[in-house]
């Protein structure tokens, strides 16, 4: 009888165990899909809304709005504090890089993924989505995650110590449908007005317009090359992800001469840090920025380097 | 025999016998130390030492042990004194002041330590004043860009544990401290302007390809808020 009962509790035991590890499991692998999807949901879907934004010597709140229409997306962007600033940006949705390239993040290597619990943001029911990394080179986030469409609705940014750096937070939204014609995007005359903001995809233009290549040789890992923008004549931009977390690297070709060697400053979450590099007698300023702590920032500049040169080879342009 | 030689001696017998106290013993001692410097050798009957042997002797004979004498004391404190001296108070004498120097210079390293962090914590607010003199047309970038690792509120005073001292005559007690730190020429908030500029482009450039890459939503619009053309609506 005893022996009995010993074997029952044993069984129920295990189920229970069993139980909790499949459903940590399950909460890891979803909560990774909603941080993973979370990012392709806000470019997709119609929405306009308020959100708050707070960090280090900031505090503002934004109103926006969001549509998409024949794969252009119409953003408007108020700031309601201060100064009246009112912005639109028109873009194409499948952008240069993060929209084409079909690259699966290993998002499970570099960060620890745990669904908090449910909670509710601006009116919806969200889950609230922590995702830690498993090192010291970038930050974590907190996330509310609309249960409904996947859209990101909280967003905290957390330090090594998990202090808060940046609070972005939606205090009200309205999804939208999907906009008709263009009679239905609002401020279409405005919009008409700006140009749309565009990459260049083709190779060899892109070689034309930026002769010599540049490429972090050291990168946080799990981090890629995204994309890689020309600006103007002088500047090209690269930007690397690791699907959450996000560095930009500017590369300035002869710069305004500055009376400083390096520069290093921090603006909200966001560091940054400029290098001088000296390539083939020119003079190259070379500048990281991104919300991640300043050591890998640091360590990311100093180890950006020219690639190749574009249509002579190195041996040539290395010589006289 | 004196009284005194008489005391002494029986003080050895006692110091054989192992019966002294610590105070005869050590008058036994300065004693015959006295004696070496008169260079009275040990064998000598009358001196201490031949005294200390010869009680020895006795005492062995009336216990009736082996006799075995040999008096190795001279031998050892010849070694003794040809010995290398390894006294440190020598090389204590010659270094003293090396000594001296070493701490004179790690507190004056300390000193200059700790100016150097007052000094920085001085340029910060430098910077702070300088970003608030600029005022209200790049307000904007300038209440984010306030931000390094370390801030400090509009208001703050460094605490300097210094005495505040009169030196005008007429100068009112109940004066408030005046800034002495505020740097306002024309060349350092130009330089300050396009350090700001710089920065300002780059959190644009970033914030940009943010957006482009359709990383973090509408989040990057709110870290800079000259993202995008403005454009003013009705």
């Amino acid at each position: 009888m005893i022996s009995q009962t010993k074997n029952y509790l044993t069984k129920l035991a295990c189920a229970i165990l069993a139980m909790a590890m499949s459903s940590s499991v399950l909460s890891q692998q979803s909560a990774q899909d909603l941080v993973g999807q979370m990012f392709t949901v806000s470019m997709s879907l119609n929405y306009s809304g308020v959100f708050s934004y707070e960090s280090v010597g900031a505090k503002r709140n934004v109103k926006v709005s969001h549509q998409v229409l024949d794969g252009h997306a119409y953003e408007r962007i108020l700031y309601l504090d201060g100064v009246p600033k009112d912005r639109l940006r028109k873009s194409l949705v499948k952008n240069c890089a993060f929209g084409n390239s079909s690259r699966e993040f290993n998002l499970q290597e570099y960060y620890q993924f745990n669904i908090l619990g449910e909670y509710r943001v601006a009116g919806r029911q969200a889950y609230r989505v922590q995702a830690m990394p498993l090192d010291k080179l970038r930050y974590g986030y907190q996330f509310g995650v609309d249960q409904q469409t996947g859209l990101m609705l909280q967003s905290t940014l957390l330090n090594q110590s998990g202090q808060p750096l940046e609070k972005f937070k939606y205090v009200d939204i309205e999804l939208e449908p999907s906009p008709v014609d263009s009679s239905d995007i609002r401020y279409l005359n405005k919009f008409n007005q700006i140009k749309t903001e565009t990459c260049i995809e083709d190779e060899q233009e892109l070689t034309r317009l930026i002769p010599v290549k540049w490429v972090a040789k050291w990168v946080p890992p799990g981090f890629y090359r995204s994309s890689q923008r020309f600006i103007d004549d002088n500047r090209v931009s690269l930007f690397y992800t690791d699907g959450i977390s996000v560095f930009s690297v500017l590369i300035d070709d002869s710069p305004e001469k500055l009376d400083h060697g390096r520069l290093s400053a921090r603006v909200g979450p966001t560091q940054m840090m400029t290098a001088n590099y000296r390539h083939n007698g020119r003079d190259y300023r070379i500048t990281v920025s991104g919300q991640m702590p300043q050591s890998t920032v640091n360590r990311i500049v100093l180890s950006v380097r020219p690639l190749a040169f574009g249509q002579s080879k190195p041996k040539d342009s290395t010589g006289q | 025999m004196s009284e005194g030689e008489k005391r002494l001696a029986e003080s050895v017998s006692a110091l054989v016998d192992g019966e002294t106290d610590e105070l005869e013993m050590q008058r036994v001692l300065k004693h015959v130390g006295a004696e070496q410097k008169k260079k009275l050798k040990s064998i000598d009957s009358k001196s201490l030492r031949g005294k200390w042997s010869r009680y020895h002797l006795m005492s062995q004979v009336m216990a009736d042990t082996s006799l075995n004498c040999r008096d190795i004391s001279t031998a050892v404190s010849d070694a003794l004194a040809k010995e290398k001296s390894y006294s440190s108070i020598k090389l204590g004498k010659v270094f003293d002041p090396v000594f001296r120097l070493a701490v004179a210079a790690s507190v004056a390293m300390v000193a200059i330590f700790g100016v150097q962090q007052l000094n920085y914590l001085d340029l910060q607010q430098i910077t702070n004043i300088k970003l608030a003199e600029i005022g209200t047309s790049i307000e904007e970038i300038e209440e984010p860009s306030s931000g390094p690792a370390v801030q400090y509120p509009a208001d703050f005073q460094p605490y300097v544990p210094a005495r505040t001292v009169s030196v005008g005559g007429n100068t009112k007690p109940t004066q408030q401290p005046m800034t002495l730190l505020k740097v306002n020429t024309q060349r350092d908030i130009a330089r300050d302007q396009q350090v700001r500029s710089l920065l300002s482009e780059i959190l644009e450039i970033h914030a940009t390809n943010e957006s482009d890459n359709g990383i973090q939503g509408m989040l990057p619009y709110a870290r800079h808020i000259d993202a995008g053309e403005d454009v003013a609506s009705e």
